[in-house]
């Protein structure tokens, strides 16, 4: 009766094919999630978390875990994990805050370092481990998890070492441009974190190099055979992400003007979460960095309504993990073979 | 041209010698413990030899020990849990909440329900029960990577600990507890023997049942092992719920000898637990790997321990040590058995 076949379809019809095409895009459902929590909290906070100020606050949050989390998408990409992100954001941001400390009898040099000298250093000092990292993954075979706990034990003994239990204050106003600034109104971490994740799209999306990640991840001896440097690649992924996760640390100790051990402490866990809830696959070739970012953005909300909703703090532990168990569940899940 | 051939002859025999000592792995563990021992015995002119520097060395590594058992069995099925720590630290506060007869701080610390300890440790073991059974569930049957299952419920774990009890320290434990952790049968301390009772029970099923040998089928080639009948999710599932159960009752043993919990109970014992498996020779790929292995290695990491406690070497230091450490370890593993790509 109704032939759709070559005419023209009905409008409904119509729509029912492009929603089915729209769901099936790989990012479809993830933003749906994203819109669908954010109104839920909104009205469960009865408006409370739509305020310009609430808003401003999960961007900022989301600053520093998405800054982390593109680094470890990276990782992740090639079959690898990252666990020493925590640990890498913790001693350089303590390396920041114990050269740059006005407080010149708690230096580490014995005289302040001014922020232009001591922030390169910071950086390098990630992308240092970063090295480290990708040499042992890379190079040795040591298993990723192993490799990069190893590393976080090791950088949050260099921490120790640095800080001496201390908690180092009396940082440079300058420095808080980086965490408290704004241009144009928007907060400077952000604009951080956006440019960032554009360029790491432009990277994944329309570069060689961007493929090679992919490639490397979801079936090596292919990529090898295709004449891709598999090991290179897995080299550079971790001090991609050593790097990003100074740049991390870096906006934590500018934003509270102060660095201890307590500081970026759960950042792995939490790029973890927000790759993971992204879409992207632990076994490496599959995901987007759009469907991190909406991954770093639900965490984002979520993190923000249990603060809002006043729920105990103790217990933001225990929903992450449980997220992150649904999230990867349900990714599991789908592919079960 | 004698001398040549002489030489060359030496050179080959040494070559020999050496492949034949990498496969008997465990004696060289041995050897490498005994020379640490003799070293470090040395640097301190007998200091860590004295029975009771000895005595300490076995029960530190006791609750490590059991705990590594429990990764073992983990491992050589190609998983891991890094829930092990987070899990002794939550049973050992739930325990503590149950057993304990005066909440901290006055009254402002968690609710205390002074239990018999009899209720409060078979708690604590449930917990770990049930904690290995979430964790197996979820790899075995959902397929998650274990990696990602165990650190998440780890971080339940601490969540949950943490806001039981309120960040006090749970203390006014009753005396008979003390038995678990310091007790004393026939001179030998109770972990101790928990220990060695925990590792013969393990050799005996991994080198002596049908079961452990379907644990490192699954580890070595879950196809395979699918295919020769072994129930491969069943096996996944219950190396878990051992590792759980494992877990807590190091927890027990922990609590029972600091008579307190806290949020840094037992911190630090998945990593210790999977330092010493590494250390022991098993390969975190699945199938290969000895108790026996684990049970010298643990006694290595035990004494390196102990030697940077006698020396003591600051916090930090420690860190970097035991972090270097698993990471040789692995190293020099997957160096042995690299294959050319």
């Amino acid at each position: 009766m109704d032939d759709t076949s070559g005419k023209e379809m009905s409008f409904r019809a119509r729509l029912h094919q492009s929603g089915r095409r729209l769901l099936r895009h790989e990012n479809a459902v993830v933003g749906l999630v994203l819109v669908i929590i954010t109104a839920v909290v909104a009205v469960a906070s009865r408006g409370a978390t739509v305020t310009r100020a609430n808003f401003d606050s999960i961007c900022i949050q989301s600053s520093t875990r998405g800054i982390a989390a593109v680094g470890q998408l990276f990782v992740i990409l090639t079959a690898g994990i990252d666990l020493s992100i925590g640990g890498i954001a913790l001693v350089s941001a303590v390396l920041g805050g114990a050269t740059m400390t006005t407080e010149v009898a708690h230096t580490l040099t014995g005289s302040t370092i001014a922020p232009i000298m001591a922030i390169p250093i910071m950086l390098l000092l990630g992308a240092g481990l970063g090295v480290a990292n990708g040499s042992l993954v890379a190079r040795a075979s040591v298993p990723a998890l192993i490799a990069t706990l190893g590393m976080w034990q090791i950088s949050r003994g260099g921490a120790l070492l640095i800080c001496q239990g201390e908690i180092k204050r009396s940082l440079p106003e300058t420095l808080n441009f980086f965490g408290g600034g704004e241009v144009a109104g928007v907060p400077v971490p952000f604009i951080i974190f956006i440019s960032l994740a554009a360029v790491a799209y432009f990277v994944l999306c329309h570069t060689s190099y961007g493929k090679s990640v992919y490639a490397a991840g979801a079936n090596p001896l292919a990529a090898w055979l295709s004449g891709i440097n598999v090991a290179k690649i897995r080299f550079s992924v971790y001090v991609i992400s050593g790097f990003l996760a100074a740049l991390a640390g870096l906006i934590m100790l500018s934003r509270v003007m102060c660095a201890g051990m307590n500081t970026a402490v759960g950042l792995e866990l939490d790029s973890i979460a927000a790759v993971c809830i992204g879409g992207v696959s632990l076994m490496g070739g599959r995901g987007t960095l759009i469907g991190a970012v909406i991954g770093v953005f639900i965490m984002g909300v979520i993190n923000n309504a249990v603060t809002v909703l006043g729920v105990e703090a103790a217990l933001h532990d225990v929903l992450r993990g449980v997220i992150i168990v649904a999230a990867v569940g349900i990714d599991s899940w789908r592919r079960r073979s | 041209m004698i001398v040549e051939a002489q030489e060359e002859k030496t050179a080959v025999r040494v070559r020999r010698f050496l492949r034949r000592l990498s496969r008997h792995q465990n004696a060289v563990l041995a050897i490498i413990l005994a020379a640490i021992i003799a070293t470090l015995g040395g640097l301190t002119h007998g200091g860590t030899l004295t029975a009771s520097n000895v005595r300490n060395i076995w029960i530190q590594s006791s609750t490590r020990g059991i705990a590594a058992v429990g990764q073992l069995f983990v491992i050589l099925t190609a998983g891991i849990d890094l829930s092990v720590g987070g899990m002794a630290m939550l049973s050992a506060i739930v325990g503590g909440v149950m057993m304990s007869t005066e909440s901290a701080a006055g009254g402002h610390g968690a609710q205390v329900y002074g239990l018999p300890v009899a209720v409060g440790v078979v708690t604590m073991l449930l917990i770990g029960l049930a904690s290995g059974t979430v964790n197996g569930a979820l790899v075995s049957r959902v397929s998650m990577p274990p990696l990602i299952v165990t650190l998440a419920l780890w971080e339940i774990a601490d969540g949950l600990g943490l806001s039981i009890c309120k960040g006090l320290t749970i203390s006014h434990l009753p005396d008979s507890l003390t038995f678990f952790g310091q007790g004393n049968v026939g001179g030998v301390p109770v972990p101790v023997i928990i220990f060695v009772a925990v590792a013969a029970v393990a050799y005996f099923v991994l080198n002596y049942t049908t079961f452990g040998r379907a644990v490192r089928a699954v580890g070595g080639d879950p196809e395979a092992a699918w295919l020769s009948g072994i129930n491969v999710p069943k096996v996944r599932f219950s190396v878990y719920v051992i590792s759980g159960f494992l877990a807590t009752l190091a927890g027990v043993v922990v609590l029972s000898r600091s008579m307190a919990a806290f949020t840094g109970t037992a911190e630090g014992l998945e990593l210790d637990s999977i330092t010493a498996v590494c250390i022991g020779g098993v390969s975190l790929m699945g199938g290969r790997g000895t108790l026996v292995g684990v049970v010298i290695g643990v006694l290595i990491l035990g004494v390196i321990n102990n030697g940077m406690n006698v020396f003591a070497i600051e916090p930090a230091l420690q860190f970097f040590v035991k972090g270097a450490i698993i990471i040789i370890a692995v190293a020099v593993d997957t160096m042995r058995r690299r294959q050319p790509h």
